[in-house]
């Protein structure tokens, strides 16, 4: 095994981390590290203790209603569970509340539990499940529907750090339910067409145009080394290397986009593009 | 003793991330790994990965985010989605003070690289590594690594990972939110969970940076997190919002793709 300087000044700090604290009364530290060979220490993290004897397992359960107090039936619950040994370690386990809105879990006795609860034209909500029993109420959530591409991939961006993702039916239709009134900006890509971003209002019904895109090819003449082919269309853009005899091609661009050839990321005037 | 004993176990975990020469499981013996394909040339960076203690609002970067095999323009595409969902929720929580100017998305910047292994040399002309699929071989959501990157720090993900790790990991990258000493970057929840309201915290609950009103003192963060971006960061300021007056800017994209 090789040593080098930095990780021998590593593992000192590593050490000098390892001493008691001084200072006024706090928490102990975790038990001393038995970091598993596959956890990379340089991404160091003190909150990996030692594991203890597993724990019994619990029962999280709960319901899911709405604010009149009716059942959300099929509502589906997803649960982040860490062990307190150990937070980076994540490990999800999803359910479906029963026609009562009921769920339940078997999780770890000793785990930190979030949950994230979805149920169709509701908003979603995320929340730290601290007691045995969680009693779960959900508001309406508005819809943006529309048209687009078939097969195409809608997501919503809220600023909510919630996932909103449709996929365009046969027909071209979307609808991302479970918004949150206001605005909205939509991301909308499928295979062989060049992604639209555009921002709208929720609720509303907006249709998508997406530009197809084609392979494209050139020569630069004189060729270099350090060469980048660039095409902009809009706020996308597409770079791909120029090879040492001067070609380069682009998997997929739109038609009309803008081409430069550039060098350190600044175009380099002095060369022309020819066809392959 | 036991102090000795866990020194060595560090050292030991030192020894593969940063002796091993890129095999991060230091299987012993066995036969050689699979060659691994040779990277294309990166662009050249530009803009701002983190932001400068002298920075005033709004501030907009630029994230290099490399993805480690050689996937399709869709699954770049769909990366993007989930830069651009990051974008607004950066917005939101730093109540319309930074956002993500632009993102440059590069596949094949490590073909086979795991992340386990000690980060790629492609790491340091990047802000983010993506590792597609089994590539993600340790048993969490999400780290940041003082280990490389542009800017001296740098995200590692699953391609799979969720809107909350994105944040999360971005908030130690952007601002440096952790408090220990060395290279060390640890969370607020460096003795437990106990504070549901904050991103740093593994609860996640609440799409926000914990504030002097909620923060839960623990043995390395004296300070909340948004005490410590206003020391750290004089020219901004926190309303206790959490939320954005407007839209967030667009997210410029530049792909490079190989074929």
């Amino acid at each position: 095994m090789r040593w080098s300087l930095p990780a021998l000044v590593l593992v000192a700090l590593a050490a000098l981390a390892a001493r008691p604290m001084a200072g006024g009364p706090r928490p102990s530290l975790p038990a001393p590290v038995e970091a598993a060979p596959d956890v990379p220490a340089h991404r160091c993290d003190r909150h990996v203790a030692a594991p203890p004897p597993p724990a019994a397992d619990a029962t999280l359960a709960g319901t899911v209603r709405d604010a009149a107090g009716r059942p959300l039936a099929g509502a589906d619950v997803l649960a982040r569970i860490r062990p307190r040994w150990d937070l980076r370690r994540l490990e999800r386990r999803a359910v479906k509340a029963d026609a009562s809105g009921v769920f339940a879990l078997t999780v770890p006795s000793d785990a930190v539990v979030v949950l994230e609860v979805r149920a169709a034209g509701m908003r979603p909500i995320r929340t730290c499940a601290v007691a045995s029993a969680q009693s779960l109420v959900l508001a309406p959530g508005v819809l943006v529907a529309g048209t687009t591409v078939p097969g195409a991939v809608v997501e919503a961006c809220q600023g909510d750090a919630f996932e909103h993702r449709a996929v365009a039916g046969k027909d071209g239709s979307f609808a991302l339910d479970g918004l949150a009134p206001g605005r909205v900006r939509l991301v909308v890509r499928r295979d062989g067409y060049a992604q639209a971003s555009l921002d709208a209002e929720a609720p509303s019904r907006v249709d998508v145009a997406l530009t197809p895109v084609g392979p494209l090819r050139g020569r630069v003449d004189p060729a270099r080394e350090g060469l980048w082919a660039v095409a902009r269309d809009g706020s996308v853009s597409w770079r791909v290397p120029v090879a040492a005899d001067g070609s380069f091609a682009f998997a997929g661009v739109p038609e009309g986009v803008r081409l430069t050839i550039e060098k350190d990321g600044r175009p380099v005037d002095d060369v022309v593009v020819r066809a392959p | 003793m036991k102090r000795n004993g866990w020194a060595l176990i560090v050292l030991f975990a030192l020894g593969v991330a940063c002796g091993g020469g890129g095999g991060g499981h230091g299987g012993g013996g066995g036969s050689a790994p699979p060659p691994r394909p040779p990277a294309p040339p990166l662009p050249t960076p530009t803009g701002e990965a983190v932001i400068p203690r002298t920075a005033t609002a709004p501030f907009g970067l630029t994230w290099h985010i490399g993805i480690n095999n050689n996937v399709s323009a869709a699954e770049m595409q769909a990366w993007y989605a989930k830069m651009a969902a990051m974008a607004a929720d950066l917005w939101n929580v730093s109540e319309g003070q930074v956002y993500i100017a632009k993102v440059v998305i590069i596949d094949a910047v490590a073909p086979g690289h795991l992340a386990s292994d000690a980060m790629p040399p492609a790491a340091a002309m990047l802000d983010m590594v993506v590792y597609v699929g089994t590539t993600w071989d340790v048993p969490y959501g999400g780290f940041v690594s003082s280990e490389s990157g542009r800017a001296g720090r740098i995200i590692g993900v699953p391609d799979t990972a969720d809107p909350i790790a994105n944040i999360h990991e971005c908030s130690h990258m952007i601002f440096d939110l952790s408090w220990d000493v060395g290279d060390l970057l640890v969370d607020e929840y460096a003795d437990g969970t106990q504070d549901d309201a904050c991103i740093m915290d593994l609860a996640f609950a609440s799409l926000r940076w914990c504030g002097a009103d909620n923060h839960v003192t623990q043995s390395t963060q004296p300070t909340s997190c948004w005490q410590q971006i206003l020391a750290d960061y004089p020219n901004f300021t926190y309303a206790g919002t959490n939320t954005a007056a407007t839209a967030a800017p667009a997210v410029e994209v530049e792909y490079s793709d190989t074929p």
